[in-house]
C-alpha cells in the first residue's frame, strides 16, 4: 500500500499551508484514501489498480487549486488554561467549559439557578410596582411644575382641607404665579332615555383643571372658558376614557351627541385620554359652575394649580400666603387663621404610608437577593473547594491566576443570565397577578414590565452574578498550591479560612432572614389587632346598597320614595332592619365639623373636630350600635324643622359634659363655620368609622329627613344571603320608582375587607418575601453541612471505627451547623430592632421591639435550623463504617 | 431519454453549487466524516454521483470557512482520531433555504416537460 500521507504531502506542498493545519489536511485526506483503497481491494480489485485509479483522482493541480480558494479556517481555540490568547476565544472557551462544568453537577446548577430566579424575580417584580408607582412620571407633561392646592388651619392641626367653593373663585381670581388653577368634586348622576336608568361617577370640575393639567383629549375638546360660569352654556361633558370605551364602544362619533344626565341634556364635547391620577377620577366630567353667592363654610374642592414657566415652588406659595391674608381680612369670621398650602404632585399617585410601603417592600426584596447571592457564594465555593485540585494544577501547569477567576466568573455569569430570564418570567406572572388586584394603591392596574424594569433586571442580574464569581474566585484562588494538589479528591472540607468564609456566609443568611420574618412578623400581629379591635358596629348579616335619586327630586320626594323602599325592604322575609344614612363607614370622604359646648371656653385650644352624618331612626339598630342614653329619632325629627336634634356617641359625650347627663342639653355644631346649635337626644356606642385602625371618631349624627342629601346609602340588616337579596331589592324598587337605579351592594365583610386590602397587600408580601428568605437560609444551612458531612465522611468513618456513638456524631454535625446560626439570630435580633422603626407607621397596636413577635421568630428558626441540620447529620450517623474507611 | 435529460441537468446544477446541498443534508442529522459523506452520497445516488477526494474535502473546507459546518477531531476508544462535520446554527439556514430553492426549481422543470417527480 502506497505511503498516502506522502502522497498527498507532496501535492500540496505548494501551498505553504502553516504546519499544523498542512498537518491536518494530509492526515484527514490520507485516511480517506486509506479507506476507498481498502474498499476497493476488498471488492477484488488488484492493489495495484487501485493504487492507480486513486493517485489518478488525487489529480495534482485540481487539488491545490481548489485548497487555495479555500479561505484559512478560523484559529484554533488556544490550550486550556494558556497564559495568553486572544479574548474573544478565551471567552467562547470560558464559557463551554462552564456549561459543561454545570452539566456536570445538576443538582448544583439547579439550586443555583433557583435561588437567582426567587431573588430576581421578586426584586424584579417589586421594582416594577415602584417604578409604575412611584417613579414613573405623571401623565402630564411638565408635571413638576403642577401643585395639589389644600387649605389649611394650622392652630386647629388642619394641615390639609379641601377648600370652600367660595375661596376657591376668589382665588383664582386673585393668583399670580399660577398659569391655571382648577378644583374638582365629585356626584353622581343617572343617564336615562335608554332602557334602565345607569348610574355614572361624576368629577364635577372647573375650566381649569383639566387645562392646567395640560391634557390632550383624544377626541373632541375640554370645557373652554365661560363653560364654569353661570349664564353660560353649561350642558356640556367630556366622557373618559374608560366610559367612552365599556359604555360606547370607542365611538369618535359620540363627540357632539347629546346624553340625558339627571333629566337634562348635556352635550359630549370631547373624550380624555387613559391614565391615573384625575383622569379616571369619574367616568364622566362636567363643569363645576361659579354661581353668583357661593358657599363659605363647606370644604368640599380638591384644587390643583399649575406654576407659570420658572416660578418656583416657594413663589407659588407665598402668592397663595398673600391671598390668604385678603381673603382673612374680608372674610374674616370663616378664614381667620386659614393659610392656602401646596403640596407638590409627586405624592398624586401614593401617600406617605403607601410610599413608606412600597419602600420597604422594595428592602426586603434587596434582602431577599442579598440572600440569594450569598447563598449562592456559598454553593460556588463549595464547587470551588471541590475543585481545589483542579484549580491548583491549572495554576501548576502555567495558567494565570487571572484566568482561573475569569473562569468562574464567567461560570456565576454563567447562572446569573439563565436565573433573570427565568426571574424576568417570574416577574411576569406576578405583576399580572398584581395588577388585578384593588388595594387602593394608585396606579396599581398599570403596573408592567417595562424598558427601565428590564435594565433592573439586566444590572441586578450581571452584578449579582460578577460579585458572587468575584467573591468565590477570590476565595478559591487563596488557596495554596501544593496542599490542594496533594490533598486530592478527599480534600476534607477546604482550609479552615474557607471553612469560616462560609459561616459567616451562613450567618448573614440567617440575620436577613430573621429581619425580614420580625418585619412581616410585626405587619402579621398588626393586621390581627385591626381586625380584632373593637369596632363598635356589627358586620355578620349586613349589607350596604346606594340608591341613586335624580338631583331634580326634592327632599320630600326623597323621603317619600326612602320610607316606601324601606318600608318594603322591612317586609322581605329575612330582613330584620333597613335604615339610611349619608355616608358609608370606613369609606375614604369623610364629613366633618367642628363641636364644642355653649360657653365652653376653650382657651386658645382648637375646636374638635367631629365627623357627622345623616340617618333614618333605625340607623343604630341596622348597624348593631348600641343606644347608651336618650332616644334615637322619630320620623318626626328633621332638619329645618324648629329646633335641630341630634345624637351623639360617647366620646362626644365625654368631651362636651365630662360630669354630667348631656340629654336634653345644647351644643355648637359647625364650631367657627356659623356656629349652629342643637340639642342632644341620644348617646350612641362609640364607632371606628375611619378606619378599623383609626381611633374612634367623635360622631354626630343629625335626622336625614328634611336634607334631600343624595345618594342616600342603605343599610340593611338581613338573614338572607346577599346574592339572593339584591334581585328582589331591585324589583322592589323597579315597582316604586323606574328612575332609581341601586348600585354599590357590599357586605359589611367586603367593605371591611376593602379598608384594609393595603394593609393586607403590605402584610402579604412581606410575609412571602420573608419565607421565601427563610426558605433560602434554611437551603444555605442545609446545603453547606451537606457538603461538610459528605467531604467528612472518611473522617466520621474513624470517629464511629474509634467508638464514637451515633449521638454524639449527630451533636457533633447539628452543632457545627447550628453556629453560624445562632449567631445570625443574634445580629438578625438587632437589625430588627433598629430596622423595625422605620415601620412604626404601618404598626397597629403593636410596639417595633415586641417581645412576642421576636421570640416567635427566633424560636421557629432555630427549630427550622434545626430541621435542615438533621437531613445532612442523619446521613454522616448513617455512614457504613468499613466502606469509608476503605476509601480513606 | 428523460433519465438522461434529467442527469445532464444534475451535473450543470452539480457545478453550480447543489454539492453544498447534499453535503450540508447528509450532516443535518448527525456529524460525519468524510469517506462517511462522500460513501453516502455514491450509495443514496445508487452511484450515479461520485466525490473524489480532491474535490470533497476543498468543498468541506470551503464550508467550513463559511461557518455553515464545522469540523472537529474526534477520538474514538480504539480508533484513529477522525475528523468529523457537524451543521452549525447558520448552515442549517442555509440548507433550509437551498431546499426551498431546490424543490422549486426541479417544480419548475416538472412543469415544463412534464416530467414526474422522481
Amino acid at each position: 500500500m502506497p505511503d498516502w500521507k506522502a502522497e498527498v504531502r507532496r501535492r500540496i506542498a505548494s501551498l505553504r499551508l502553516p504546519p499544523v493545519r498542512e498537518g491536518e489536511i494530509v492526515e484527514e485526506l490520507a485516511q480517506d484514501a486509506e479507506d476507498r483503497y481498502a474498499v476497493l481491494v476488498r471488492g477484488g480489485m488488484s492493489p495495484a489498480d487501485a493504487e492507480a485509479r486513486l493517485l489518478a483522482d488525487l489529480d495534482q493541480t485540481a487539488l491545490a487549486d481548489a485548497l487555495r480558494a479555500v479561505p484559512p479556517p478560523p484559529a484554533a481555540p488556544p490550550v486550556l488554561g494558556a497564559p495568553r490568547g486572544r479574548v474573544l476565544a478565551d471567552a467562547w472557551q470560558d464559557l463551554r467549559y462552564g456549561l459543561r462544568m454545570l452539566r456536570r453537577s445538576p443538582l448544583f446548577a439547579a439550586l443555583s439557578v433557583i435561588t437567582l430566579t426567587l431573588g430576581i424575580g421578586a426584586s424584579t417584580a417589586m421594582f416594577s410596582v415602584v417604578n409604575a408607582v412611584l417613579l414613573a412620571p405623571l401623565p402630564f407633561p411638565d408635571s413638576d411644575r403642577l401643585v395639589q392646592i389644600w387649605d389649611s388651619k394650622p392652630e386647629a392641626g388642619w394641615s390639609q382641607t379641601t377648600l370652600t367653593h367660595a375661596n376657591f373663585w376668589d382665588m383664582r381670581d386673585m393668583v399670580r404665579e399660577f398659569s391655571d388653577v382648577g378644583a374638582m368634586t365629585f356626584t353622581t348622576l343617572n343617564l336615562t332615555g335608554s332602557g334602565s336608568p345607569e348610574r355614572f361617577s361624576a368629577a364635577v370640575v372647573s375650566v381649569g383643571f383639566l387645562r392646567g393639567l395640560r391634557v390632550t383629549p383624544v377626541a373632541g375638546r375640554l370645557f373652554a372658558d365661560g363653560e364654569d360660569q353661570s349664564g353660560h352654556d353649561n350642558a356640556v361633558v367630556v366622557l373618559s376614557h374608560r366610559l367612552w370605551q365599556s359604555r360606547f364602544g370607542g365611538d369618535r362619533a359620540i363627540v357632539g351627541r347629546s346624553l340625558v344626565l339627571d333629566g337634562r341634556k348635556a352635550m359630549v364635547i370631547g373624550i380624555l385620554p387613559p391614565g391615573t391620577p384625575w383622569l379616571d377620577a369619574g367616568d364622566v366630567f362636567v363643569p363645576l359652575v361659579r354661581t353668583p353667592k357661593e358657599d363659605r363654610a363647606s370644604f368640599e374642592l380638591l384644587a390643583i394649580g399649575r406654576l407659570k414657566p420658572g416660578v418656583l415652588a416657594a413663589e407659588g406659595a407665598a402668592d397663595l400666603a398673600r391671598i390668604s391674608g385678603v381673603l382673612a381680612r374680608q372674610f374674616p369670621d370663616v378664614n381667620k387663621g386659614h393659610t392656602l398650602v401646596i403640596e407638590s404632585s409627586s405624592t398624586w399617585v401614593a401617600g406617605d404610608t403607601t410610599r413608606r410601603a412600597l419602600w420597604i417592600l422594595m428592602g426586603a426584596v434587596g434582602c431577599l437577593l442579598l440572600i440569594a447571592a450569598v447563598n449562592l457564594v456559598n454553593l460556588l465555593l463549595a464547587q470551588a473547594t471541590g475543585r481545589a485540585r483542579e484549580v491548583a494544577l491549572r495554576s501548576a501547569i502555567g495558567a494565570a491566576r487571572g484566568r482561573i477567576v475569569r473562569q468562574l466568573v464567567v461560570e456565576s455569569l454563567l447562572l446569573g443570565v439563565i436565573g433573570a430570564a427565568l426571574g424576568l418570567l417570574a416577574a411576569f406572572s406576578i405583576v399580572a397577578a398584581l395588577r388585578s388586584v384593588d388595594v387602593g394603591i394608585g396606579r396599581l392596574a398599570y403596573v408592567t414590565v417595562d424598558g427601565r424594569v428590564l435594565l433592573f433586571t439586566i444590572l441586578v442580574g450581571l452584578s449579582t452574578s460578577v460579585a458572587t464569581g468575584l467573591v468565590s474566585a477570590w476565595q478559591a484562588s487563596q488557596g495554596a498550591l501544593v496542599p490542594a494538589l496533594k490533598e486530592g479528591e478527599r480534600g476534607a472540607v477546604g482550609s479552615p479560612r474557607q471553612r469560616r468564609v462560609r459561616q459567616i456566609l451562613v450567618g448573614a443568611e440567617v440575620a436577613l432572614a430573621m429581619t425580614l420574618l420580625i418585619g412581616a412578623g410585626l405587619l402579621l400581629r398588626s393586621f390581627d389587632a385591626v381586625m380584632r379591635a373593637d369596632r363598635g358596629f356589627q358586620t355578620e348579616h349586613r349589607m350596604l346598597v346606594q340608591l341613586n335619586p335624580p338631583s331634580s327630586y326634592d327632599d320630600k320626594r326623597l323621603w317619600q320614595l326612602m320610607q316606601d323602599f324601606m318600608a318594603r325592604a322591612r317586609a322581605i322575609p329575612g330582613v330584620m332592619s333597613a335604615a339610611a344614612v349619608s355616608g358609608r363607614p370606613l369609606s375614604d370622604s369623610n364629613t366633618g365639623l367642628g363641636l364644642a359646648a355653649p360657653g365652653q371656653d376653650l382657651a386658645g385650644r382648637d375646636v374638635p373636630w367631629a365627623s357627622w352624618r345623616l340617618i333614618t331612626p333605625d340607623y343604630f339598630r341596622a348597624m348593631g350600635v348600641p343606644l347608651l342614653r336618650g332616644r334615637t329619632f322619630s320620623d318626626a325629627d328633621a332638619i329645618g324643622e324648629g329646633e335641630l336634634t341630634a345624637i351623639i356617641s360617647e366620646r362626644a359625650a365625654k368631651l362636651l359634659y365630662p360630669d354630667q347627663d348631656p340629654i336634653g342639653r345644647q351644643m355648637i355644631v359647625w364650631k367657627g363655620q356659623g356656629d349652629r346649635r342643637a340639642q342632644i337626644i341620644g348617646v350612641v356606642g362609640n364607632m371606628r368609622e375611619r378606619g378599623l385602625d383609626v381611633q374612634p371618631t367623635l360622631a354626630v349624627y343629625f335626622p336625614y329627613r328634611g336634607t334631600g342629601w343624595k345618594p342616600a346609602q342603605l343599610v340593611l340588616n338581613a338573614t338572607t344571603p346577599t346574592a339572593a337579596l339584591v334581585p328582589t331589592l331591585r324589583a322592589v324598587m323597579a315597582s316604586i320608582d323606574r328612575d332609581v337605579p341601586i348600585s354599590d351592594v357590599q357586605t359589611f365583610d367586603e367593605m371591611v375587607d376593602a379598608s384594609v386590602a393595603s394593609r393586607r397587600f403590605t402584610m402579604t408580601l412581606l410575609a412571602s418575601f420573608a419565607l421565601l428568605a427563610l426558605l433560602l437560609a434554611l437551603g444555605g444551612i442545609y446545603g453547606v453541612l451537606t457538603y461538610n458531612v459528605a467531604r467528612r465522611t472518611a473522617e466520621i468513618g474513624v470517629r464511629m471505627a474509634l467508638g464514637a456513638g451515633a449521638g454524639s456524631v449527630l451533636l457533633l454535625i447539628v452543632g457545627q451547623g447550628l453556629r453560624p446560626v445562632l449567631a445570625g439570630v443574634c445580629v438578625g435580633l438587632l437589625a430588627a430592632g433598629a430596622l423595625s422603626q422605620l415601620m412604626t407607621r404601618l404598626l397597629f397596636e403593636v410596639t417595633p421591639t415586641d417581645f412576642v413577635t421576636y421570640a416567635l421568630v427566633a424560636t421557629s428558626i432555630l427549630m427550622a435550623s434545626v430541621a435542615a441540620c438533621l437531613v445532612p447529620a442523619r446521613k454522616a450517623v448513617r455512614v457504613d463504617v468499613m466502606s469509608a474507611l476503605r476509601s480513606e | 431519454m428523460q433519465h438522461k435529460l434529467l442527469t445532464a441537468m444534475f451535473d450543470r446544477e452539480l457545478k453550480k453549487g447543489s454539492a453544498e446541498l447534499l453535503i450540508l443534508s447528509l450532516v443535518e442529522q448527525e456529524p460525519r466524516h468524510g469517506y462517511d459523506i462522500a460513501r453516502l452520497i455514491e450509495i443514496r445516488s445508487k452511484g450515479v454521483i461520485q466525490f473524489k477526494v480532491a474535490s470533497l474535502y476543498p468543498l468541506l473546507y470551503r464550508l467550513e470557512a463559511r461557518g455553515w459546518i464545522r469540523g472537529r477531531w474526534v477520538e474514538k476508544p480504539g480508533q484513529r482520531r477522525r475528523r468529523y462535520y457537524r451543521l452549525t446554527a447558520d448552515g442549517r439556514q442555509i440548507l433550509d433555504a437551498q431546499r426551498h430553492t431546490w424543490r422549486a426549481f426541479a417544480d419548475a422543470i416538472a412543469r415544463v416537460t412534464g416530467v414526474e417527480h422522481a
